[in-house]
């Protein structure tokens, strides 16, 4: 159990948390966005434009746990360089990793929901299309917050802890 | 079920809702000069199509909007008990028509949960266990009074009252919406019940036999007032959460029952925010079926000549 107490063990489950949870979140609310979508498609194939940014939108949360894993591989040295991290350190990447970890996940699952409200009120209304993409565009704002501590901790860490 | 799943089917169901009538159709309906104009505006506005002779197409929509309905929901069953209405039709035609040795086929509705040749093939043989359960021991109780009293009126009630009873049944393990849907079908169906059977001095026996379960009302309560008579069926009903229904039976029984069918329609609003699960679903086949009822009542009137002022008074809540 010696790993336990190593410092990029923990880095790298810290890394690995950001992706898998952001796009797990990112997965389920781009399903359930493109589910709807293709509701509308089949009955009007000229919406296809109007439903393709909603569809996208829930998938932004995925991207935001991408750069935060690859952030960190860089400062650990996973991408090269050296490899030499304290415990402390590890703990801390493994902490900077939970907002976008957990924020994606929620927000982008939310986000989904958002996202398929937005789909049935272009259904009924294509004019309004531009007031569903902004509603659902909403949810964004806490995806970024949790992306911005995530970003900012992981840009820290380096000077920490040593 | 998980409301997520029905992703896909509510968002082409909002789609198809483009082809509801909007207020302002139906308000051009009603003012329509003759029939044929009535026709022309209900098969602009999408509701249905023109059959080969020019009229409006109503069984085909109906059709139609089944065949949509079934297609698209991850599991058909949930939305059995808006189906089983033509079901129990198709039942009391077989009894009927097996009773006078004459054909049903052609006088069965379709869509239809079990399928028709079953129901005609029970009835003849006799053997009603091949029907569901919900279905079976009222097929019986209504053939054998049809056969033992020749009385056709109590036997439609039996079976109106197992429709009413088996919607509920089959709700059990729905979503809340629908649980809630089905019990105001079956309360609508148990106000209708209790009125014609007070206007028209009904017998305990014939009350007893037709009067289905009731769930936001007491049963007993409800029987005792229909044995009193109409005016004391409304004063029970105005105790209860129909209230506002109770109050127009003072306007006659068809303001009675318009009341009773809004009803549904206006349960039906809160779906119009949701935007997964089966509630927007169902309640588009509410309104879908009040809307082709509507333009059904509004071509039969224009065809007869009926006033404007006289149209308004029987049509149904659509929106």
């Amino acid at each position: 159990m010696g790993f336990l107490s190593s410092g990029i063990f923990w880095a790298a489950i810290g890394a690995m948390i950001a992706t898998t949870l952001a796009c797990v979140g990112s997965a389920k609310g781009v399903g359930m966005a493109s589910e709807a979508a293709s509701g509308v498609v089949a009955e009007d194939p000229s919406k296809f434009g109007k439903m393709i940014v909603l569809q996208l939108l829930p998938g932004t949360q995925g991207l935001y746990g991408f750069v935060v894993t690859i952030m960190i591989f860089l400062n650990v040295g996973f991408l090269g360089g050296s490899g030499d991290i304290t415990f402390v350190q590890g703990i801390l990447y493994f902490a900077a990793s939970l907002p976008v970890a957990f924020g994606g996940l929620f927000s982008a699952i939310a986000q989904g929901r958002a996202a398929v409200s937005g789909v049935s009120m272009v259904a009924k209304r294509p004019e309004e299309s531009s007031k569903a993409i902004v509603s659902t565009t909403l949810v964004e704002f806490y995806a970024l917050l949790s992306f911005l501590i995530s970003f900012l901790a992981v840009f820290a860490i380096p000077n920490l802890g040593k | 079920m998980k409301d997520t799943e029905y992703a896909t089917a509510v968002a082409r169901v909002r789609m198809n809702e483009n082809y509801l009538l909007t207020v302002e159709d139906t308000e051009r309906l009603l003012t329509a000069k003759s029939k044929s104009e009535a026709v022309a505006i209900i098969v602009e506005s999408g509701l249905c199509a023109r059959t080969q002779d020019g009229d409006a197409d109503f069984s085909g929509a109906l059709r139609d909007m089944w065949d949509l309905v079934l297609g698209i929901v991850p599991d058909g069953e949930e939305f059995a008990f808006l189906l089983i209405e033509n079901d129990f039709h198709n039942l009391k035609t077989a009894l009927k028509a097996t009773i006078a040795d004459v054909d049903a086929k052609s006088l069965m509705l379709t869509p239809s949960v079990i399928d028709v040749d079953l129901i005609i093939e029970s009835v003849r043989s006799r053997k009603f266990e091949q029907l569901p359960d919900y279905m079976s021991t009222a097929a019986k109780e209504a053939y054998d009074l049809l056969v033992s009293i020749s009385d056709g009126q109590l036997s439609d009630a039996v079976l109106d009252r197992a429709y009413a009873d088996s919607v509920v049944k089959l709700t059990e393990k729905s979503s809340p919406f629908l649980q809630g849907l089905a019990k105001l079908i079956s309360a609508d169906c148990a106000m209708r019940i209790a009125v014609r059977c007070a206007k028209t001095l009904k017998d305990e026996q014939f009350v007893e036999l037709s009067m289905p379960k009731c769930y936001d009302m007491d049963r007993k309560e409800l029987i005792e007032a229909v044995l009193k008579g109409e005016s004391r069926v409304a004063e029970f009903l105005s105790h209860t959460k129909f209230d506002k229904v109770a109050s127009q039976l003072e306007n006659g029984i068809s303001e009675f029952e318009k009341a009773s069918e809004n009803m549904l329609i206006d349960y039906c609003d809160s779906a119009k925010f949701t935007s997964l699960g089966a509630a927007p679903i169902a309640a588009y086949i509410i309104r879908k079926k009040a809307q082709i009822k509507t333009a059904r009542i509004v071509v039969c009137c224009k065809s007869a000549g009926l006033d404007e002022s006289l149209i308004r008074q029987r049509i149904r809540k659509t929106n």
